[in-house]
């Protein structure tokens, strides 16, 4: 999330915005915006309803969390893109705002998979790893 | 269970309180431009 922290300003500027969902509880996720200085509301899914509906509940660990993933939602609430709970989890915040411009511009939707470069790849472990 | 959203699909609506408590639905946020949505694991 900090990777979108810092790149927040390009990402309003090609006329997006980041939305983060936890199942936390509300002072929880307040504590950790202040922490981490984020610029984007969090929202509390405590009751794990959109983490189910959106099939990315992971049942297993802590009392039941939700999967990381990554969406891209266009004004008229179509998916323009999706990354889950695999390498690709950590999509570069760069990539994801270069889709947000082709989204804001009203662009027709590209059924393109992403798939990172190897440069890419290598900082999505890393910073999997580092968290 | 439901499904991941494929791309190129409309997605369901949802509303959730933001950590401040105020109700918050996807479709108004998504009234001010496209929206990144971030799921992560949470800390607690």
């Amino acid at each position: 999330m900090a990777d979108y922290r810092e790149h927040y300003e390009a990402l309003l500027a090609a006329g997006g915005r980041v939305v983060a969902v936890s199942v936390d509880a509300p002072e929880h996720s307040e504590a950790l915006r202040r922490s981490l200085r984020l610029p984007f509301p969090i929202l509390c899914d405590t009751e794990r309803r959109v983490v189910r509906q959106w099939d990315i509940y992971n049942p297993r660990e802590r009392g039941g969390i939700a999967k990381p993933a990554v969406f891209l939602i266009d004004g008229d609430r179509t998916l323009r893109f999706g990354a889950v709970d695999t390498v690709v989890r950590r999509v570069p915040a760069a990539e994801i705002i270069r889709l947000v411009k082709t989204a804001a511009m009203g662009d027709p939707v590209r059924r393109k998979t992403y798939i990172p470069r190897w440069g890419e790849w290598l900082r999505a472990v890393r910073n999997t790893l580092s968290r | 269970m439901g499904k991941v959203p494929t791309v190129g699909e409309v997605t369901r609506d949802f509303e959730l309180p933001d950590s401040t408590e105020a109700p918050r639905r996807l479709s108004e946020l998504l009234s001010q431009g496209p929206v990144v949505l971030l799921f992560y694991r949470g800390h607690w």
